[in-house]
């Protein structure tokens, strides 16, 4: 306001400046733009790349210079996948293995998590930061053993060690969980309390229900990990007719290493179930990452 | 012990029975056995056999292992800055007040919904030095023929370089944390007359500097054990040049079935991880700034 | 914002119930599905029958209830097998498509004429030294019959009890040492049992390209028969472009062949079974892999090769696209080979020798083994049915169809078999009047193997002289050997 009591051409030279400024502001806005696209596509581009090599000849996998659509569309790439590589057989495996798996780490962890955000007792704070150490143990530490004990058990060639450990908790979802827990209030759980509820009754019936955003993001990436899990069934299944999607797919792949549009076909019946979830549920998925990176 | 602080205790214990189990079977049993085993040389089940310190004796001389910890420390000291950097760089411009925000966040996320198998698999073929779309790119600029996998001196270049196709995660995570940073502290600079630059260095930087410290930390650890991608694109070669430590526990453990000495591997492993997440955090207090 | 969040509250409350749903039925599913495999092997062996289906009430074991399945299972195989049949559950790694074809009709045909046993074809893809198969044993969880397509493991097994000696059977199927090829029986012969039944092996001869000989003014009727004549033959046809990328390679040791068979033409060996004994830092192994240095100078380094052998996709090899002029070919190539190189021209004759070592020299590359593991839950089944596989018609089967060698003497030479296989006249010439040498029968030839690819690798990187890479290899062997008693004092 003061600038109007100068004189006239002292505002235009601020005008002016003031004009470069946003220019630049916007310049600047323009060139992250620039980058930020180009770094979007190069991010996406292997994934179109793969669906174009899917339907390709074997012959134009390789040529200089590349060709990126081909000259007629092989779709019976994907049928010839199946003779290698049965979708369908890995597909339900994946599914006995992942469902049950959810479902227990669910409610595994939900049980602990309100265990440690919403009760007393003495102790409790001690035993949570125990549980955020073993975060950060590596797995390979505790491996051999938990190998060696399913081994005894004779679970080794079964479903059962990629399925029972998920219903033990997990450190992580636990975490998770009760930071979401810790942010109900209190008011709605002393209500309940006096009306004579138990602490059950208040988990299920006030706390479950305010956390559906929260489950949300535990049922959708266990989910995720269970269909993208590589090394559990890489030692722990070994007749092929028990094969999840992932490691049915190495398989496929160490047999027949340069059948490309074979294999471009195949990754992506095994990936594309993995997109079009994570399109149906984006927000899920940051506020699930946002989650976890925001300590407490 | 109060009737009442008993109570409490119990209930407390029976909501997180299903961890607590859970910590004694997959846990503690399991650090308390791999010590054990570490001293001890046995096949799956047979009964260990005791032999001291041995395992480590020839872990010193066995070439292999000091290669695969060496590849590691190489893949470490590549990828998790590197990623960092890289997923900070993007973070902050995804900040900005840019048009399809959403979208093109997304666009970064989506490679690490793909199943690791299926982008390992992809990226041998990319990788691949005739005809494969990196070479390609790079012929453009004139560049000459990499021959990433089958060079011992390029294999793990390579792999340092798809890790930043992974760095979805810590991007939302710094997303996050830019978003927190409050607007006054950027007007403050403005008015102080902070370039971009300056801002960021002087007022970015140390406000998002403890997901700086927590996506480090992380990325630590993962690439210690890092072993699907190795695996897959390169078993551990050409030459041993990608053999890292996780494939390296994995041989002796699941190929050759010595889990005593493997074990004994495992253990350096837990130090060395531990060892880096301490030094991590002592360093960190001198530059990380809290609320 | 009210909206989206009951939006989303509404979504996560269907995705939970679907979860919930699909969740239990999948369970279901697992349980009342087929064989229910994930039940049948989480079954230990009960040697004894000692728990009679009394919890029989079908409870189909579920994927989650481990401790009911072990009694209720076995009494579910024999259910599910045909009437009162025992069960024989065989693991092979047969996953290619002629083999998988072959071991289906071979099981099928076992079924058909068998009264007593039943076998299950139960595929087990092998990638790192047959690790699955012993974990399976180790654990207690043995299959019936196991089928390996190499023997390596086959000694490792034996020195570790893991597979059971075949002596008391060898009578009774009229298996005498005699009637096979020396170096046959030595794979399953050794430390003073028998361990397995063997249906074929298998070595390579060398293959080359008539017309790309022809075209660079060379005799295509007349095959190189030194390592002289295949080094020069290997210069004058090697092509390169302007920025030394590979166009046509001429010969290349490890394109194809094993380091061992080519350390074999120079008179190399590693192991001496008579005495136990490694013997591998040795003046031949050390001229074979000299000639692997000279091939990777020639070449322009391992680097450049695998440039060139990637851009070979699908079922094509460089041999098969006229690129590779001369290399080693198995006996089971020339019959699936005019399917894919159906204008190729090749000849094949009897590998090439180094200065000194007699014409005809090749080693032994791999086998069909059948043993029986320890921990089989029905031994006396899984004989019969093994038997039956390496008996002389299901291995006359399989030989003429896969075109693989017998190791039996007298069938290789039985002119009809011969006229059923003229593809492998060559190689059954080889074994009449060339020289093999034995396979390594030591618990370490695993290992071995992979260091010694290591090894050469090292050399033709040009990280280590030939001397150097193979007497590291013997101290990496020895240090192996060491471990190996310790962990197994009784062996």
């Amino acid at each position: 306001m003061a600038e109007l009591v100068q004189a006239p051409g002292i505002v235009v030279v601020r005008q002016r400046q003031k004009a470069v400024a946003r220019t630049a502001a916007i310049g600047g806005r323009v060139l992250a733009l620039v980058v930020l696209v180009a770094g979007a596509v190069a991010f996406v581009f292997p994934l179109l790349w793969m669906l174009s090599t899917s339907l390709k000849d074997l012959s134009e996998v390789f040529t200089v210079p590349p060709i990126w659509i081909p000259h007629a569309l092989h779709f019976d790439n994907y049928p010839r996948s199946l003779t290698y590589f049965p979708f369908p057989l890995y597909l339900r495996n994946t599914l006995i293995v992942v469902m049950p798996s959810v479902i227990g780490t669910v409610v595994s962890s939900a049980l602990p998590a309100y265990g440690f955000s919403r009760l007393r007792w003495p102790g409790r704070d001690v035993v949570f930061t125990v549980l955020l150490a073993t975060l950060l143990i590596p797995t390979w530490t505790t491996l051999i053993p938990v190998y060696v004990l399913f081994a005894r058990m004779h679970w080794t060639g079964t479903f059962l060690p990629l399925i029972v450990p998920n219903f033990f908790g997990s450190a992580f979802y636990i975490f998770l969980l009760r930071q979401f827990f810790l942010r109900q209030p209190q008011e709605l759980i002393d209500a309940a309390r006096i009306d004579g509820s138990s602490h059950l009754g208040v988990f299920a019936r006030i706390i479950l229900p305010l956390s559906k955003p929260a489950l949300a993001v535990v049922v959708l990436f266990s989910f995720m990990d269970g269909w993208k899990d590589f090394f559990g069934p890489l030692i722990y299944l070994d007749n092929q007719d028990l094969y999840t999607l992932s490691i049915g797919l190495y398989s496929f792949q160490s047999q027949h290493t340069t059948d490309w549009t074979a294999l471009m076909a195949a990754s992506l019946m095994v990936l594309s179930p993995m997109i079009v979830l994570f399109f149906l549920t984006q927000r899920t998925f940051v506020e699930g990452i946002t989650f976890t990176g925001l300590r407490g | 012990m109060s009737k009442t602080q008993r109570g409490e205790m119990l209930l407390g214990v029976l909501f997180i029975s299903p961890w607590l189990i859970g910590f004694i079977w997959f846990n503690l049993y399991p650090i308390v056995a791999s010590i054990y085993y570490s001293f001890t040389s046995f096949h799956v089940i047979e009964t260990p056999q005791w032999v001291g310190l041995n395992n480590f004796v020839t872990l010193a001389q066995d070439d292999l292992f000091w290669t695969s910890l060496f590849n590691t420390a190489y893949y470490i000291v590549g990828s998790v800055p590197l990623d960092l950097l890289a997923a900070l760089f993007f973070a902050v411009l995804l900040n900005l007040r840019v048009p399809l925000r959403d979208l093109l966040r997304t666009c970064y996320y989506i490679p690490t919904v793909v199943p690791t198998v299926a982008s390992a698999i992809l990226w041998i073929m990319l990788f691949n030095t005739h005809g494969g779309i990196i070479n390609e790119t790079l012929g453009v600029f004139r560049i000459p023929e990499i021959p990433w996998l089958s060079s011992p001196n390029w294999a793990m270049p390579a792999l340092i370089l798809l890790s930043v196709w992974g760095i979805g995660s810590p991007v939302i995570i710094f997303l996050a944390g830019l978003q927190d940073v409050s607007t006054t502290l950027y007007e403050a600079a403005h008015l102080d007359g902070a370039g971009p630059l300056q801002t960021f260095w002087h007022v970015t930087v140390p406000m998002v500097s403890p997901v700086i410290l927590f996506n480090g930390v992380l990325g630590i650890i993962g690439a210690a054990q890092v072993f699907v991608v190795p695996y897959i694109m390169t078993a551990g070669g050409p030459l041993n040049a990608t053999l890292v430590y996780g494939i390296e526990l994995f041989q002796n453990a699941f190929v050759y079935y010595k889990m005593g000495y493997a074990s004994a591997m495992a253990w350096i492993l837990f130090l060395v991880v531990f060892g880096l997440t301490v030094v991590s955090l002592q360093v960190s207090r001198r530059y990380v700034h809290y609320e | 914002m009210a909206s989206r969040s009951s939006a989303s509250r509404r979504l996560s409350r269907r995705a939970l119930v679907t979860t919930l749903v699909v969740g239990s039925a999948s369970v279901a599913i697992a349980a009342c599905s087929s064989p229910a495999p994930a039940a049948s092997t989480a079954a230990p062996p009960q040697p004894t029958a000692a728990k009679p289906a009394g919890s029989a009430a079908t409870a189909a074991p579920t994927a989650a209830k481990p401790a009911t399945a072990p009694t209720t299972a076995p009494a579910q195989q024999a259910a599910a097998s045909s009437a009162g049949k025992v069960e024989v559950d065989f693991w092979n790694p047969a996953n290619d498509k002629l083999g998988k074809k072959i071991i289906g009709e071979l099981v099928d045909e076992y079924n058909k004429q068998s009264t007593k046993v039943s076998a299950k074809d139960t595929i087990v893809p092998d990638d790192s030294h047959y690790a699955k198969y012993v974990t399976a044993i180790a654990s207690g969880q043995a299959p019936g019959g196991i089928m390996t397509y190499d023997y390596t493991p086959i000694v490792d097994w034996a020195s570790q009890g893991f597979i059971v000696p075949l002596d008391s059977y060898q009578t009774s199927n009229g298996i005498k040492e005699t009637d096979y090829f020396p170096i046959a029986w030595q794979m399953i012969d050794f430390h003073g049992h028998l361990w397995g039944f063997l249906q074929e092996f298998d070595f390579d001869i060398l293959a080359w390209n008539k017309s790309l000989l022809q075209k660079a003014g060379v005799d295509a009727a007349t095959p190189p028969k030194t390592t002289d004549d295949v080094d020069k033959l290997a210069a004058q046809l090697t092509q390169k472009d302007s920025t030394g990328g590979l166009k046509q390679i001429g010969f290349c040791p490890w394109i194809t062949g094993s380091t061992l068979m080519w350390t074999a033409i120079w008179g190399g060996s590693f192991y001496d079974a008579s005495s136990d004994k490694w013997t591998i830092a040795t003046d031949n192994n050390v001229k074979a892999l000299e000639w692997y240095q000279s091939y990777a100078k020639l070449l322009g380094g391992p680097d450049k090769v695998t440039s060139f052998t990637k851009l070979f996709t699908g079922d094509q090899t460089p041999f098969y696209s006229e690129q590779l002029a001369m290399e080693a070919m198995g006996e089971y190539i020339p019959i699936t080979l005019p399917d894919l190189a159906p204008k190729l021209q090749y000849g094949v004759a009897y590998l090439p020798t180094a200065p000194g070592i007699p014409y005809g020299t090749g080693q032994t590359d791999g086998g069909n083994v059948f043993v029986l593991p320890k921990g089989a839950p029905h031994p006396d089944e899984s004989m019969d049915f093994l038997s039956w596989m390496a008996g002389p018609k299901a291995v006359l089967q399989w030989n003429v169809e896969e075109n693989n060698v017998p190791p039996v003497q007298a069938v290789a030479f039985d002119d009809n078999f011969i006229k059923q296989v003229p593809l492998m006249k060559t190689w059954i010439d080889m074994l009449k009047e060339g020289h093999m040498v034995p396979p390594a029968t030591s618990p370490v030839t695993p290992y071995f193997s992979d260091q010694l690819n290591t090894a050469r690798d090292e050399v033709t990187y040009g990280k280590q002289s030939p001397k150097n890479a193979l007497t590291d290899l013997a101290k990496k062997v020895d240090a192996q050997i060491q471990q190996f008693h310790a962990s197994h004092p009784n062996c």
